[in-house]
Order: C-alpha cells, then sequence, then structure tokens
C-alpha cells in the first residue's frame, strides 16, 4: 500500500507539470488586450503606466521566464550558488544582518516582499525587483546555500493582493460547500438507489426514478433561483418571516451552517440524481448474480446478503462517482456560488480568466489540482477497503 | 392498493413536484407601501443602518480606487476637496476645502482647508495630508499596504496636468512641484498648463488626504495592525466599523470626529454581490436597501415599488432611480478607413439609426436617444447639436447617395465590431437592420472583450462600439479624451488641429459661461466631422427599499449617504 502511495504521489510530479505547462502556454497565446488595459476596461491607459506596470508584475517576460519564476517561487527550497563577491550596498538591510554576501551566479530567482526581513540577503536580478532569500531558514555549506521560504503564488493584477491571500480567504468557502453537498449526495444519492433496487416496481422506485430525471434535467441556477423564491422570499412573507432561510451570503443573522443549506442542496440537486441511479442499476445487477444466489441458498439472512455481500461490489463504481464529483466540487461551482453569492473559489477564478488575471488563475488552478489529485488518490484506495481484490504496489495487477 | 395505482401515485407527486417548481416563478415578493406617501418629509429619524449593493471593488484605498465599486465605499471614507452637488452636477460645493480660487490665468489654484477637520482617528487633516496622498497616486514605486510591494496607481492621468508630473512619473524627482502645502490649512497647486475646470477635477474621490502614519505604519484593530488598504482612515463622514472582509462586505459606521454634517444612519453596509440578479434577489427578500434591478424586471419594478420623482432620489413608494448618467453610448467611425473617411457614407450611418427603437425595444425605456456627445447633466450640453445624431431615414438615403453610393450600390459590406456577450448584440441587430433599410449591407464582427479591445486600439475596425463614463462632470471630459489627437482615448483617430487648438485655449477661460460657450463651439465644429455618433444615454436602474427615505444616488453613481434615513421597523 505504502508502495502504491508513494509511487501515485510521484505521478503527481509529470500531471502538474503538464498542467501548469499547458496553462502557461495558453496564457501566453490568448489572443486581445493585456490584463492591465483590461482593469481599465474602455478607457485609455497611457502607454508608459502600462509598462510600468507590466515590468512590476514580471508579465513584460516571456512566456517561460514567467513560468520558472512561478514554479521557483511556488517551490519551499532553492539551492543558491554565491560566487563570493560583495554586492552593492543596500541602504534597506540593515548593517551586519547579512550572513553571507556574494552575487548570485546561480539561482531561481523567487518574488517577495519589498523589504526583507532580517537576516536574509537581498538580490535584485533584474531591474524593479527584488527577491528575498531563505526566509524560514538557509543553511551554507560553503558558496552553495539551502534556502527555505514560505510559498507564494504572486499577487493579482487587478487588484494588487496576494494571491495566497485570495485563495486562502475563498477556498475554506467552497471547501464547506462541497463537504456539506457531498454529504447529501452520499445519504440521499446512495439511500435513494438502494431503497428504489430493494423495493423494484414499487411505489418508492418510480418516485425515485421520476424524481432523478426530472432533477437531472434542471438546469443549476434554475432550481437555485427557485429555492431562493420559495425560502427566502415566498415563505418569508407567507409566514410573516415565522420561517424562511437566507437568499444569499456566507453569514449574517443566522447560524452560519443555516447558510449553507440552499447552496449545499443545489449544488448537490444533480449529482445525487446520479448517484441514486448508479446505486440502483449497480445494485440490481450484483442481486442477480450467482454468488447472491448461493448466500441466500446458505440460508444468509436478507439482511446480511445485502450489506455484507451485495453492496460492497455494487458500492464500487458509486464511489468513483461521488469520489470524482467531490474534486469536482473542490474546483468550485461558478453556477451555485453566482447564485447564492457564495464566497467561495470558483467564481474568483472565473473573474480571472475573464479578466486575464494570470497569477489568480494559475494559484487558482495550483490549488485545484492538488484538491483533485489527492481526492483521486483517495477513490483509489478506497478500493481496496471494498474489495480485497483489488491489490496495491508490488508486482501484482 | 394495486401496483398500477402506486405507479399513478408516484406519476402524480412527481408531477406535482414539477408544477410546484414551475408555478414558483410567478411568486412576488409583497411589500406594503410605506404610508407617508413617499415624500420623505416626515420627521427625520436618526440611527439604523442601510444596505448597500456592490460588487468586490478593486481598491479601497484612494491612490488607486478607479472603478465604480471601491469609489462608492471610498467617497463614503474620505473628502476630497471639493465635491459635486448631487442633485445638480453642474455646481461645485466646498467638501475638505472652504473656498478655492484660481489665479487669472487658471494655473494656479488656492484651496483653504476647513478649519477643525480630522481624520477619523482623530488626527488633524493639513495640506501637507493632500500633499502626500497626491504623490503617492502619482508615484511609480508606490508600495501596496497590503503586499508591501510596489504597485503604481493606474489613475496618476487624474493629476497630469500638476507641475512636475512628468518628472514623478519619469522617476527623476519623487513630489511633484507644483503641490505645496503653504501652511497647515492651504493647499497651493501650481498646473503645467491652464485648467480652468481643474476644481471639477479635484472633486474625484480618490484625490482625498490621506494620513502618512496610518498608510506607511497601518491602522491599530483589535489589538492588531490591519493594512491601510483594507482599513482605510479617511476624513469623510463614515469611517471603517472592521476590516475589508473581502468577497463578502465593507462596513463603515458614521465618524463621530467628521467636520462637516454628520450623517442620520449609524452606518452602511456594503454587501458584496457576485452577480446582480442575486442582489435583486436579496433585495426582493428584504435584505438589501438599495440594489440593481434584474434584467427584464424594470417594468415590474416600476409598478411595484413607484419611480422617483427627480429620478435620483430613493423615497417610499417612489423608490425606482432612472435618471440620466453623465454617460454616453456611442458608436465610433474609423476616420483612417478607405470607406469611412468619407463624411457623407458617416452622416448617412448616423441618420439612419432609429435611436428611439432601441431604447423602448431593448432597453424598456431605460436608456434615452442621445442627441449630443454630452449628456443633459453636463454643463455644455445642448439639445440637439449633433445634428446628425437623429433618426431620418430620408436624409439617410439622401446622404448616402452624395457619398456615391445611391441605395448603397458600390459600396462593400461594412464591418459592425463588437465585444459579445455584453448584451450588445440586440443593439446591433436594430443597427444591422437600420442600415440595411437604406441600402447599406453590414456585418458582426465581434469578439470577447479583450480581443475587442484589441482590435480596437490596433484601429482594425470600420465601426464599432463604445461607452464613455466621465470622471468629472465637466465638458472637457468628453471633448479633450474622445477627440483631442493624441489622446489614447480618440479611437476615430479625427485629427484636426484647429480643434486641439481650440480645445487647449478653451481651458484657459477662467469665467463660466464663456468657457461652457466655447466648449459648445468646439463640440458643433467636432459633430459636423460626425468622427462618432452618439446613440443613447445610459440611465440608472436600481431601486430602493421602501424603509430608506431620501437617499441620493447621483449622476455619477455616488450615493449620498450623509442624508439618508430610515424609518423605523413598524
Amino acid at each position: 500500500m505504502f508502495q502504491y502511495i508513494s509511487r501515485r504521489v510521484l505521478q503527481f510530479i509529470p500531471v502538474f507539470l503538464g498542467v501548469t505547462l499547458l496553462l502557461f502556454l495558453t496564457a501566453n497565446y490568448l489572443p486581445g488586450a493585456d490584463p492591465i488595459q483590461l482593469k481599465m476596461g474602455e478607457k485609455a491607459i497611457d502607454p508608459a503606466t502600462k509598462a510600468r506596470l507590466l515590468k512590476n508584475l514580471g508579465l513584460d517576460r516571456p512566456w517561460y521566464a514567467q513560468y520558472v519564476d512561478y514554479l521557483s517561487a511556488l517551490s519551499p527550497v532553492h539551492v543558491v550558488y554565491y560566487d563570493g563577491t560583495t554586492p552593492e550596498a543596500d541602504p534597506k538591510v540593515p548593517a551586519g544582518a547579512l550572513k553571507q554576501t556574494g552575487t548570485v551566479a546561480l539561482i531561481i530567482p523567487r518574488i517577495a516582499s519589498e523589504v526583507p526581513p532580517k537576516g536574509v540577503t537581498t538580490i535584485s536580478p533584474r531591474e524593479g525587483m527584488t527577491y528575498t532569500r531563505g526566509e524560514v531558514a538557509r543553511w551554507a555549506i560553503g558558496g552553495l546555500t539551502l534556502e527555505f521560504d514560505p510559498p507564494d503564488l504572486g499577487t493579482s493584477i487587478y487588484n494588487g493582493r496576494k494571491v495566497l491571500d485570495i485563495l486562502g480567504e475563498t477556498y475554506p468557502y467552497t471547501v464547506k460547500l462541497a463537504l456539506s453537498a457531498i454529504i447529501l449526495e452520499i445519504i440521499f444519492g446512495i439511500g435513494a438507489g438502494i431503497v428504489s433496487a430493494i423495493k423494484k416496481n414499487s411505489f418508492w422506485d418510480v418516485l425515485v426514478t421520476l424524481s432523478t430525471s426530472i432533477l437531472v434535467a434542471l438546469p443549476v441556477f434554475w432550481l437555485g433561483i427557485m429555492l431562493q423564491y420559495t425560502f427566502a422570499i415566498w415563505l418569508k412573507d407567507a409566514t410573516g418571516g415565522a420561517f424562511y432561510l437566507p437568499a444569499t451570503g456566507a453569514s449574517g443573522e443566522f447560524a452560519d451552517w443555516v447558510y449553507l443549506i440552499l447552496p449545499s442542496i443545489t449544488l448537490a440537486s444533480v449529482s445525487t440524481a446520479y448517484a441514486a441511479r448508479i446505486m440502483r442499476s449497480q445494485l440490481l445487477e450484483v442481486t442477480g448474480q450467482d454468488y447472491i444466489r448461493t448466500a441466500y441458498a446458505k440460508g444468509l439472512p436478507a439482511r446480511k446478503v445485502l450489506w455484507g455481500h451485495a453492496m460492497k461490489n455494487a458500492l464500487i463504481p458509486v464511489v468513483t462517482f461521488i469520489g470524482l464529483d467531490f474534486g469536482g466540487m473542490l474546483s468550485g461551482a461558478i453556477l451555485t456560488e453566482s447564485v447564492f453569492n457564495w464566497p467561495g473559489v470558483g467564481y474568483t477564478i472565473f473573474r480571472a480568466i475573464v479578466g486575464r488575471d494570470f497569477p489568480i488563475v494559475y494559484g487558482g488552478v495550483t490549488i485545484i489540482l492538488f484538491a483533485v489529485m489527492f481526492m483521486n488518490l483517495l477513490v483509489d484506495i478506497s478500493y481496496a477497503f471494498l474489495d480485497p481484490r483489488i491489490r496495491f504496489g508490488g508486482g501484482e495487477s | 392498493m394495486s401496483k398500477r395505482f402506486r405507479v399513478s401515485m408516484a406519476l402524480a407527486m412527481a408531477l406535482v413536484l414539477l408544477v410546484s417548481m414551475a408555478g414558483m416563478t410567478g411568486c412576488k415578493a409583497k411589500t406594503t407601501p410605506s404610508k407617508d406617501g413617499g415624500t420623505g418629509a416626515g420627521d427625520i429619524v436618526k440611527g439604523g443602518t442601510m444596505s448597500f449593493y456592490i460588487g468586490e471593488p478593486a481598491y479601497i484605498d484612494p491612490y488607486n480606487t478607479q472603478e465604480s465599486e471601491g469609489t462608492e465605499v471610498e467617497q463614503s471614507l474620505f473628502d476630497s476637496l471639493t465635491r459635486v452637488d448631487p442633485l445638480d452636477p453642474k455646481n461645485l460645493v466646498g467638501a475638505a476645502a472652504e473656498s478655492w480660487e484660481p489665479n487669472a490665468d487658471a494655473t494656479v489654484f488656492t484651496f483653504k482647508l476647513k478649519a477643525g477637520a480630522k481624520f477619523s482617528d482623530g488626527t488633524p487633516v493639513t495640506a501637507k495630508d493632500f500633499v502626500y496622498a497626491w504623490n503617492r497616486i502619482v508615484n511609480p514605486n508606490t508600495i501596496n499596504t497590503l503586499t508591501k510591494k510596489v504597485d503604481a496607481s493606474v489613475i496618476g492621468y487624474h493629476l497630469a496636468f500638476v507641475k512636475g508630473y512628468d518628472d514623478v512619473v519619469g522617476g527623476k524627482a519623487t513630489e511633484m512641484s507644483g503641490v505645496k502645502a503653504i501652511d497647515d490649512a492651504t493647499f497651493e497647486v501650481t498646473l503645467s498648463q491652464p485648467f480652468a475646470d481643474f476644481a471639477f477635477v479635484v472633486a474625484h474621490p480618490a484625490l482625498a488626504p490621506v494620513p502618512q502614519a496610518l498608510v506607511e505604519g497601518g491602522v491599530d484593530y483589535n489589538g492588531a495592525k490591519v493594512p491601510f488598504g483594507d482599513f482605510p482612515v479617511g476624513n469623510g463622514p463614515f469611517k471603517m466599523a472592521e476590516p475589508w472582509k473581502h468577497g463578502q462586505y465593507i462596513k463603515v459606521v458614521a465618524n463621530e470626529n467628521y467636520v462637516g454634517e454628520k450623517p442620520y444612519v449609524d452606518g452602511v453596509d456594503f454587501k458584496i454581490f457576485k452577480d446582480t440578479e442575486a442582489a435583486y434577489t436579496e433585495f426582493e427578500a428584504g435584505n438589501l436597501d438599495f440594489a440593481p434591478i434584474g434584467e427584464g424586471k424594470i417594468k415590474i419594478a416600476q409598478e411595484k415599488y413607484g419611480v422617483s420623482a427627480d429620478g435620483y432620489t430613493v423615497n417610499p413608494g417612489k423608490q425606482v432611480v432612472l435618471g440620466a448618467e453623465n454617460a454616453t453610448y456611442y458608436m465610433i467611425f474609423n476616420m483612417a478607413d478607405k470607406d469611412l473617411k468619407n463624411l457623407a457614407l458617416r452622416k448617412a450611418i448616423s441618420l439612419a439609426i432609429n435611436r428611439q427603437a432601441i431604447c423602448d425595444t431593448v432597453f424598456e425605456g431605460t436608456r434615452e436617444p442621445a442627441d449630443n456627445i454630452l449628456p443633459p447633466g453636463i454643463a455644455g450640453y445642448e439639445k440637439g447639436a449633433w445634428e446628425f445624431a437623429k433618426y431620418d431615414v430620408a436624409a439617410a438615403k439622401a446622404a448616402l447617395a452624395e457619398a456615391g453610393y445611391p441605395e448603397g450600390k458600390g459600396l462593400g459590406t461594412i464591418k459592425l465590431s463588437f465585444n459579445s456577450g455584453a448584451g450588445h448584440e440586440k443593439i446591433m441587430e436594430i443597427v444591422q437592420s437600420d442600415l440595411k433599410a437604406i441600402g447599406i449591407t453590414t456585418v458582426f464582427d465581434s469578439a470577447d472583450f479583450p480581443v475587442y479591445l484589441k482590435s480596437l486600439d490596433a484601429g482594425k475596425f470600420q465601426v464599432a462600439r463604445l461607452g464613455w463614463l466621465a470622471d468629472y462632470p465637466i465638458t472637457d471630459n468628453f471633448l479633450y479624451p474622445l477627440f483631442q489627437s493624441k489622446s489614447g482615448d480618440n479611437k476615430s483617430k479625427i485629427v484636426d488641429p484647429a480643434v486641439d487648438k481650440a480645445l487647449d485655449e478653451a481651458r484657459k477661460i477662467t469665467d463660466d459661461a464663456g468657457r461652457i460657450k466655447a466648449y459648445q463651439d468646439i463640440n458643433k465644429t467636432i459633430q459636423a466631422q460626425v468622427p462618432v455618433s452618439p446613440l443613447m444615454f445610459y440611465k440608472h436602474t436600481r431601486v430602493g427599499s421602501s424603509r430608506i427615505n431620501n437617499f441620493v444616488w447621483d449622476a455619477q453613481g455616488l450615493g449620498d449617504f450623509t442624508k439618508v434615513w430610515i424609518s423605523p421597523a413598524k
């Protein structure tokens, strides 16, 4: 198992590099105005200001240099070689603060704060940019230094904020919404599927089949708006405010979890219907198999046959679906976030794509990439528990 | 129960579910109009918090507020030197300045600051705070307080007339020689060229004073330092209640240190929305006091909430504001194009467009046909001044014949360019059919916004659309950027040395009436060349709740939160 997990983790690396490289290439070759002009809308910006801002953001450099900047800033570890010559005196660095002097001969530069913390060497490999090195720790052996810094995803072009700050405040909301939606999906999707399968052709089966057909056909945003009209407006008026739910937002006059109800129902709706249908068909297929008949023939009680034998096999496709769906939800839900004004990451990235705010797009994709790859790993591992025949690692396959 | 019965029951229940969901589209929120008949003249009640829709601002730190969302918040926290009268944009009133005086040729402006003015933290506002704030806007190495990194402002152009601006932008100096604190209460600005309307420029909310110590050292909040960019401290009627909660809200409360008239409300909650439709739903749910009206709901909103008498003021029962904005929607002609360099052809196109039809069918009457590039709220506006900005099919046909293309014969297909996905398609369809009616065949050339902007900059268009919202409600802010030959916003590329010279001359005229007359003459010269064709004036489409009184949302789209008061809950 350990071997399998480490192999999967190592497989992250080419996937990560492939996706991000593709992203940088696409962003670089997108036709149209630059992000600074887009920030100004239809108003012209004087060329000198534009050039200065592009330079400040490092956007004047070729795409591969920007890509190296991005990878380097993201990486917490850097190997740097200082050649030992004394750099030009920098008035911003307190006297005696430098543990090691030298112009940098071989570096992967990183972008960081303008005023460096004490004990850190500053270097300016290109005009208008200052890098700090070894913010967390540094070990030097001769001219060769190992430096540790917190990962950095750059700053937004549109509002000049740190991308990590922006994602740090939006991503928890995305995770919250995804978790509550997935819980609904597991309870109602799997539950309805089981009921529908074991009571095949009954009233409940028809009800589940019909409701899931309707839910699959409903556009998510429309369902969201309808829920808002019913629970935030109509019920508020009809009951004089005795029972109603918030229309939008993530906090306010109600307890915070109440704000999750309508968005998570909306987000979960379509997938719950799919989960129920997959559960139903899988369970029906499995219960028709020989080993189930054998189990019944051996005199096992129906409950034990269902939970002990049928469910384990029937669950594998459902778990795959729900796991991948959860990964999708962790990438943000643009429609649900817009309708309910939910402060998640999906809309933030969408806006960034439209406004060509590349650092947010790169940073957002990076975080989502890690989340989705992690979820896929969890799904794969869960197979082992559901079906012992599925082995991981070693030479077996 | 037979199986068939159970199946039919299930079918029926599913149908009921579907029908009830569909039926909900027709649900309307019930609102009870206020008893006082909407005059807003009842006894003013103090207290309460007004909630106000905004999108997520880019900046609320004055040094870089350029879009409407950030400006809305920022102007509640800061007072610039002057302020445009919310209900009469041709008029200026003092804000941080008690009085101001230009010299004879409008190159030196002296502002006397109000005595006793303080920032919300209690420190006095002096002329030095203006010097610091203005240099901060122009300096290319200004640090963004949120990241401590260089993040130059994009709105330095407001101060491009100030002496020494070029030196600071070019890195030769860090302070503009033209801004001086003569003493604590006297702020003197020297311009590099005359500009009589400069007192309107300084009304821009971004040109407010900022306290240097807090900008550079951060603001104390709950025992911690918060960056100024998330917690700006200003000299305006309100102050931040807590740091900006990005993506969710910005809460401001009345500033007890404000030197002007104190607001009636305790505070304003700027609720941040991603989507205007969601904001309108929140308004209908009764949780938002001022919101944009959802698409296609303007007529219903007018019936339900009543229309504001002057178009800008909200009172109970008269809640929908539909006043004209200081903004124009217009078509631009590429005057370097082989076809469009023909003046008579430009006239023909301009005369062929049925502006009223566009306003009525596409915008439910919430836009007004334009007869001038200047909107009616601007001092130089004259009704019908743009003689070709009207719908006259016979004249259009005659002009087309004069252009050498009788009934369109001999004229190739003209490209109509616009940015896709922003609602312009419906307008362009009408323009296309109007042009077809006089014999001009057009083809759509739409692209997403970034690509569209680039093609305009590169001059790769024939006829295209644009909108212009004035930074300050003055004639110069339309005519100079749009038609001065070297301006970046002159996308039609009209080059007329006489117009350039006249625009520079008009800026020197300190007599208001004389200056307005000069601009009107320039406007006439420009319109005769038909570089653009004004189509519509933008209008407000927002609605206030029945509990707010005397709330003015002015033609620039800025709310006056000092006069609004809230009816007590019944």
